[in-house]
Formats: structure tokens, C-alpha cells, sequence
């Protein structure tokens, strides 16, 4: 009898203590998860960013912002189909913010009176990471280079 | 068999002394580990890196414009625009458009509201606030995201940047 109410306690006891085991592994498991996330999003977030140092994209017309993106180039190549499959991206796009004509959609036409260009678009339902960037175009106003804080928005197999 | 049950009974409450000494120090462990008071974060790092480069509506002389880390310098030192606005005032209103188009700020969404903090330093000397309104939606609540940067200032010592978003 009292070997079996021993047995009974050391049962309890472990069971007990299994429990309290499992909360604290799966209290550590969901805080390296949301780490493993954030990580994630912080190393796709620096590959979007690295596209403002692709020489294609990069502002080179003056010396002071070496790590700005050229948007008057990106509207050189935005017609170009030598682009579409030249990096490996579903989806492309530079947005400059706070800009006066929201939404709307660089071309031949309007620019450079609009908001964002679309570089690649491949189709079908992307998600896309995002980056800030510096953009600098030409202002005829100025009469120099404007810059401008913009967005990258990518997709592609290599982001997550 | 009256004995044999207050033995059992110390027993158990041995055991329960045990698992609430353990729990104590895993209570312990997980207060330690509390997130610091704001999470950094790397979106708005490059959104300040970015932001440096911005050119403001500030000209000192009717030429060029000043970009935004310029202006704070300028800012710093309360000068004028040629326009006759103070570039400080100027300063606040690039920021907040910027800042305002960057992230939808609403009570339904998760980013709920801004704060900037801008502060001049020499040496070891106590940081001094710039001399202009900083744009701020709303006070933060404790959960709050953000990045820091310093500027290099023109009178030597260094302005810091600091911008945090309020998560709730």
C-alpha cells in the first residue's frame, strides 16, 4: 500500500513537472520563432535595399549619394525587356513618398509628374518586401538633382 | 496511520516549496530577458538613412536646397530660410510628411502614432533639445519600435536623430 502511494506521488510529481517543462519550451520555442521571423524579414529587407547598389539603378550622375537610386534610369529601363528576366524578381517597384501625384504610374508621357515605377511585373498575386531608399531625379524647377525618400517594393524566390 | 498521513503530508508540502521556488526562478529568468523599452527596428533605421538625403523647400542661398541633414544643422543653429521661414519649422514639416506617407498612423491600424527627438551634444556634455517643434502624433505606449542616428554637427559635437513608432 505504501509502495503504491509512493509510486502514485513520483507519477504525479513527474507529470507535474513534464508540464511545467512543456510551457516553458513552447514559451521559448514561440520566442525563437518570432526571432527566426524578424530576422527573416530584416535579411530580406537589406536584399531589397541591396538593389539601390545594382549599377544599374545606381545614381551616379553626382557624387553626393552614392547609395541613391537613379529614377531617371529606372525610366530608361523601364521599357526594356532585356530587364525583365536579367535579376531574379516576380515583382519590381520604386515608389517615391510623399509625392503630388499619388498612385499614379510613371510613363513616356507623364513623367516625371508621378509616383512610382513598375520595373518588372510578372503577373499573378505577389507579396512583396520593402526597403527605403534615397531617389534622385532631375528637377527642371531646381535646376538640379532632387532626392527624394522612396520605397522598393521586390518579390522573387530569393526573398522569403 | 494518523503519523504515516502527516508524514505524507510534509512530503507534499516539501514538493510544493520546491515547484514554487522553481517557478520563482523561472519568473525570475523571463523578467530579466523583458524587452528594453524600444525594440529596434531595422525598417526604421533605413527609413532614417534615407531620409538624411531628402532635399527640404529650405534655401539659405536661393540656389540650392538644403537636404535634410543639413537643415539640421541649421536648424540647430536657428537660422532662416531664404523665404523667411525658419528652417527649423521647415525641418518639421519635411519630417512629417515624410513620416506621415511612410506608415498609415490610425488607431486601427498596428502603427498607431510617431515620435521624434532631436538632441545636440558636445563632449560628454548633457544632450540639448533643437530649438523647434518635433513632430509627434500622439504620446507612445509602451510597446514601441525605433532607430537612432547621428549627425556629425558643423560646431563640432554630434545631433542624434531619433525617431520611435508607437505600437500601441
Amino acid at each position: 500500500m505504501k509502495i503504491q502511494q509512493m509510486a502514485f506521488m513520483l507519477v504525479a510529481v513527474m507529470i507535474f513537472f513534464s508540464m511545467v517543462g512543456m510551457i516553458y519550451f513552447s514559451i521559448s520555442l514561440s520566442n525563437l520563432k518570432d526571432k527566426a521571423i524578424e530576422l527573416q524579414d530584416k535579411e530580406a529587407r537589406e536584399t531589397v535595399r541591396k538593389i539601390s547598389g545594382i549599377p544599374e539603378f545606381a545614381f551616379t550622375s553626382s557624387g553626393d549619394c552614392s547609395a541613391c537610386i537613379d529614377f531617371d534610369k529606372l525610366m530608361q529601363m523601364k521599357n526594356s525587356n532585356v530587364y525583365q528576366n536579367l535579376w531574379s524578381f516576380d515583382y519590381l517597384m520604386v515608389e517615391k513618398l510623399n509625392s503630388d501625384f499619388p498612385d499614379v504610374e510613371c510613363t513616356e508621357t507623364n513623367y516625371p509628374n508621378c509616383e512610382k515605377i513598375i520595373l518588372i511585373n510578372k503577373g499573378g498575386d505577389v507579396a512583396t518586401k520593402t526597403a527605403f531608399v534615397s531617389v534622385a531625379f532631375w528637377d527642371d524647377q531646381l535646376e538640379w538633382f532632387r532626392y527624394d525618400v522612396g520605397r522598393v517594393h521586390a518579390s522573387g524566390r530569393n526573398l522569403g | 496511520m494518523k503519523k504515516k498521513g502527516q508524514e505524507e503530508m510534509v512530503g507534499l508540502v516539501v514538493i510544493m516549496v520546491l515547484v514554487a521556488i522553481v517557478f520563482l526562478v523561472l519568473l525570475g529568468i523571463f523578467l530579466r530577458q523583458k524587452p528594453a523599452e524600444r525594440a529596434d527596428s531595422a525598417e526604421v533605421a533605413q527609413f532614417l538613412d534615407a531620409l538624411e538625403e531628402q532635399t527640404t523647400d529650405c534655401s539659405l542661398d536661393g540656389f540650392s536646397y538644403l537636404n535634410v541633414r543639413r537643415a539640421i544643422n541649421e536648424c540647430n543653429q536657428d537660422k532662416l530660410c531664404r523665404n523667411g521661414k525658419k528652417v527649423c519649422e521647415v525641418l518639421g514639416t519635411t519630417l512629417k510628411d515624410l513620416t506621415e506617407s511612410a506608415w498609415n498612423f490610425n488607431e486601427d491600424s498596428v502603427t498607431k502614432g510617431y515620435e521624434y527627438q532631436l538632441t545636440y551634444r558636445v563632449g560628454e556634455s548633457a544632450p540639448r533639445e533643437l530649438p523647434f517643434s518635433l513632430p509627434t502624433s500622439r504620446p507612445c505606449g509602451a510597446t514601441v519600435r525605433g532607430a537612432d542616428k547621428d549627425f556629425p554637427s558643423q560646431g563640432g559635437g554630434v545631433i542624434t536623430i531619433v525617431l520611435e513608432i508607437c505600437l500601441d
